[in-house]
């Protein structure tokens, strides 16, 4: 039994979870108020925007890529949508259209970014460190370099605000975002092939994968929700520019390093990538409620990122000298023992 | 006689997730010997000398150098008890000098400054006492493969290592080269230095070895002695079972609904000029050197590699440039390097066994959770995949049950055309013996099969007709009935076996 717990709190759920129970233990003495349902709401509100982005991040870290263009992507994809919405003067129509043009721009993003690493073969982080540039460029183009401010409460005014059954749309649309991202990742053969193009790119070309387009459609995912969050986001905060979103890249790297998924590809869900955003976001809100000064919350977020990738590290080195990186379930364990009978 | 124990391990248990991998294995090693370590793959060996160097730690179990108990838990801690690895992928840095990669990590200094003539007298001393050919100021990149080994041996006799542990240290040999290994190996025994040596091939342990300890299953099924080692005791003892030698080819009858033809196929400057029809119910057999474009033909055949010029057709129709829509149609491919081009090591051997029959598994690209299991299962079963662990990483499997992970991939499907390169390259004799009776099973049931091959043995044993090929030709054909290994190698060379009696 002892013997199972140690185990379990070796494994990388366990520290998740261990970490988790660690912030709600100090939240529980020092401040209850952390547990209020607009607490709450606020920080899965928090979490919701970049969790749309994680998710399209981790399809592109699984096949050993990587996108550092997302937190331009959002604020153009903000900034499209609000030309759009406020030039037509918040009609249905003109959000509609500035919606389409924005995910027809992230499209257009997402190929660029995915034939220049597979049919060019050019580095990921090269090539999406300047098209980040690039995107950030075309934001201070369209918006004239100044902030577009909304007054309106029309459907614009909903995307962001709305609250059907009482629950703030973002989340709602955040919640089916992941899981459907969640079911193309573990349940669709797309999903398989990003593991496998992670995992081994020779191999994955030999057993008949496609993978070019498979690596093409990832990064247009990546993009699509990057623009998709910033438009949200936008809506939220009835304003958009080129600072819109700006620490994007920085929020959804950590969720996914905190959410143990590993950088080199081949590995990682989006359980662990989502319980990495929400980790960093309670632990954002703790320390607001817990009243650290802001500057002080940047030092913190950092030395989470440094504390994460350590233990990541010695747990995966303990774990390979177990050999087991992927527990067995106790399932498979049984039937390999009776197997063996 | 008890002072003469170099090392000695007792009671050593290991278990990974639960299934116990070593059970009370014992090893003793004495001064001044080589002892050989045999087994199959999965036996238990690597995990044993893992545990020896510092790399996993045992659940249980003492061990002993030169009497006294010691705790090993770090590679660091092996090297100071003295003990060294030589692994199968060397760990020399290519663009430092000889003498720079033997004090890697290990830099004499002088008031923090480099000691480069010091270091590089040591090595001349060692070169000398040990009488190797090799120049201390040269570049590693300019070496072979043998030259790296000396390399890699000369750094450990700088660790002043008592026992040097070498793992299939003749895999990338020539047998040129392999001989002069032994030579030094016997140098270094003759001058006190043991040698744990691990190989699959027999000859050179019978060879060399002084002591031979055999493992099986995790256990240690007995030492024998240079007096007491027959092939047919040591085989008997790594295998327990009978593994059959000569060919069965009653029940065999080839299909003529099923047939591969290649008629003047050229690619580049590898493939010249080749053309040969394979029949469902064969293993077609294909030889020669590497470099003679073997691989390459085979690459064609399965759509990797556009050719220039000729057909290839399957039952009359032309065969697609797509390997996907290739598979749909039955072929399949076992690449020549499995780690590089045929696995997936981080990923489970569900999804490695899978990851070819989604076709099958999946309907609207949904794959079907049950019937993956299912089909994993099956293939474990059928292929005696070990240890049975649907989750398990394929990286951690042993070489043979990686190899038989690869072919479960395709056995569980409809095959038309199997390709073969190198299929059971560093892989022991009683998994060959398994994968070929895979092979048989599956050429009776009519699917064309052609293996490209190195080893003359298998292509003499398991192949039914043998092409030889030779400079981007075919060369010579061999029937089952009338194929020596030593035709096989002229043929290889551009000799033939006419003008081979004549010589």
């Amino acid at each position: 039994m002892s013997n199972k717990v140690t185990k379990f709190f070796g494994s990388p759920w366990g520290q998740r979870v261990s970490l988790l129970i660690i912030v709600i233990l100090v939240m529980i003495l020092f401040q209850p108020k952390f547990f209020s349902l607009d607490n709450v709401s606020s920080i899965l509100l928090a979490i919701a925007i970049y969790g749309i982005m994680v998710c399209g991040m981790l399809f592109v870290v699984i096949i050993g890529g990587i996108d550092l263009s997302i937190a331009s992507a959002a604020a153009l994809g903000g900034s499209i949508l609000s030309i759009f919405a406020k030039g037509s003067g918040y009609t249905v129509e003109g959000f509609i259209t500035g919606f389409v043009v924005a995910i027809v721009v992230a499209i257009l993003v997402g190929l660029i970014h995915g034939v220049m690493c597979t049919i060019f073969g050019l580095p990921a982080f090269v090539v999406t460190l300047a098209t980040q540039y690039v995107l950030l460029g075309a934001v201070l183009v369209v918006t004239n370099g100044a902030y577009i401010y909304h007054s309106d409460f029309g459907v614009f005014y909903m995307l962001g605000n709305a609250r059907p059954l009482g629950i703030p749309l973002p989340i709602i649309i955040f919640l089916i975002y992941t899981a459907i991202s969640a079911f193309v990742l573990g349940c669709t053969t797309y999903g398989r092939s990003l593991y496998c193009i992670g995992g081994n790119p020779v191999a994955s070309g030999l057993v008949g994968i496609k993978t070019k387009i498979n690596t093409i459609i990832a990064y247009i995912f990546c993009s699509v929700s990057a623009f998709f969050g910033g438009m949200i986001l936008v809506s939220m905060n009835m304003m958009a520019g080129a600072a819109t979103a700006s620490n994007a890249i920085g929020s959804v790297l950590t969720a996914i390093i905190v959410g143990g998924i590993n950088l080199a590809g081949g590995e990682g869900g989006i359980p662990g990538a989502i319980f990495g955003a929400l980790l960093v976001g309670i632990i954002n809100n703790a320390l607001i409620l817990l009243g650290v000064p802001s500057d002080y919350q940047k030092f913190v977020q950092g030395v989470i990122i440094i504390g994460a990738i350590a233990l990541n590290v010695y747990t995966s080195r303990r774990s390979e000298n177990m050999k087991t990186p992927l527990k067995p379930s106790k399932k498979t364990l049984d039937s390999a023992q009776s197997a063996k009978l | 006689m008890e002072n003469n124990l170099l090392l000695q391990a007792i009671g050593i248990n290991k278990q990974f997730s639960g299934v116990p991998v070593l059970k009370d294995v014992g090893l003793s090693i004495n001064k001044g010997e080589v002892h050989a370590l045999m087994g199959e793959n999965g036996a238990g060996k690597s995990t044993l000398i893992k545990i020896i160097t510092g790399v996993y730690t045992k659940d249980s179990g003492e061990i002993f150098i030169e009497g006294k108990p010691v705790e090993i838990n770090s590679r660091q801690d092996a090297r100071n008890f003295g003990i060294s690895v030589i692994y199968q992928e060397l760990s020399l840095i290519p663009a430092l000098t000889v003498v720079d990669n033997i004090f890697l990590g290990q830099e004499i200094r002088h008031r923090g400054i480099l000691d480069k003539k010091e270091m590089r007298r040591r090595v001349k001393e060692l070169i000398e006492k040990y009488e190797f050919d090799i120049n201390p100021d040269a570049i590693v990149q300019s070496f072979g493969m043998a030259k790296r080994q000396l390399v890699e041996i000369l750094k450990a006799l700088s660790m002043e290592a008592k026992l040097i542990i070498m793992d299939e240290p003749t895999s990338a040999l020539s047998a040129a080269e392999s001989e002069k290994l032994f030579e030094t190996i016997s140098g270094l025994r003759d001058k006190g230095t043991s040698i744990l040596y691990i190989s699959h091939r027999l000859e050179e342990v019978y060879r060399l070895s002084d002591r031979l300890t055999v493992m099986r299953d995790g256990e240690n099924v007995g030492v024998l002695t240079k007096e007491e080692i027959t092939p047919a005791k040591v085989m008997r003892m790594m295998i327990g079972r009978e593994v059959k030698q000569i060919k069965d080819t009653s029940g065999k009858k080839i299909f003529n609904d099923n047939v591969l033809e290649v008629k003047n196929l050229a690619y580049k400057n590898i493939l010249k000029d080749v053309s040969f029809k394979a029949y469902g119910g064969e293993i077609l057999g294909i030889g020669g050197l590497v470099g003679s474009g073997r691989t390459e033909l085979i690459r064609c055949i399965y759509g990797a590699e556009k050719q220039s010029k000729g057909t290839i057709t399957l039952n009359g129709k032309p065969v697609k440039k797509s390997i996907s829509k290739n598979i749909r149609n039955g072929f399949s491919l076992v690449p020549e390097d499995r780690r590089s081009q045929g696995f997936f090591p981080v990923l489970s051997i569900e999804k490695n066994v899978t990851i070819a029959s989604y076709d099958k598994l999946a309907k609207f690209g949904v794959v079907s959770r049950k019937k993956e299991i299912e089909l994993t299962k099956k293939a474990i079963k059928d292929y005696d995949i070990r240890p049975p662990l649907r989750n398990m990483p394929v990286g951690n499997l042993s070489g043979g049950n990686q190899q038989k992970v690869i072919l479960g991939r395709w056995l569980t499907r409809d095959l038309k055309v199997l390709l073969l390169d190198e299929p059971t390259a560093g892989i022991d004799v009683g998994v060959k013996g398994e994968l070929y009776q895979f092979l048989e099973e599956l050429s009776k049931k009519g699917t064309i099969i052609i293996m490209v091959s190195s080893d003359l043995g298998e292509l003499t044993h398991v192949a039914d007709r043998i092409l030889v090929m030779h400079d981007g030709r075919f060369f010579e054909e061999f029937t089952h009935e009338n194929v020596t290994q030593t035709a096989v190698l002229l043929a290889a060379s551009g000799v033939h076996t006419e003008e081979g009696k004549a010589l």
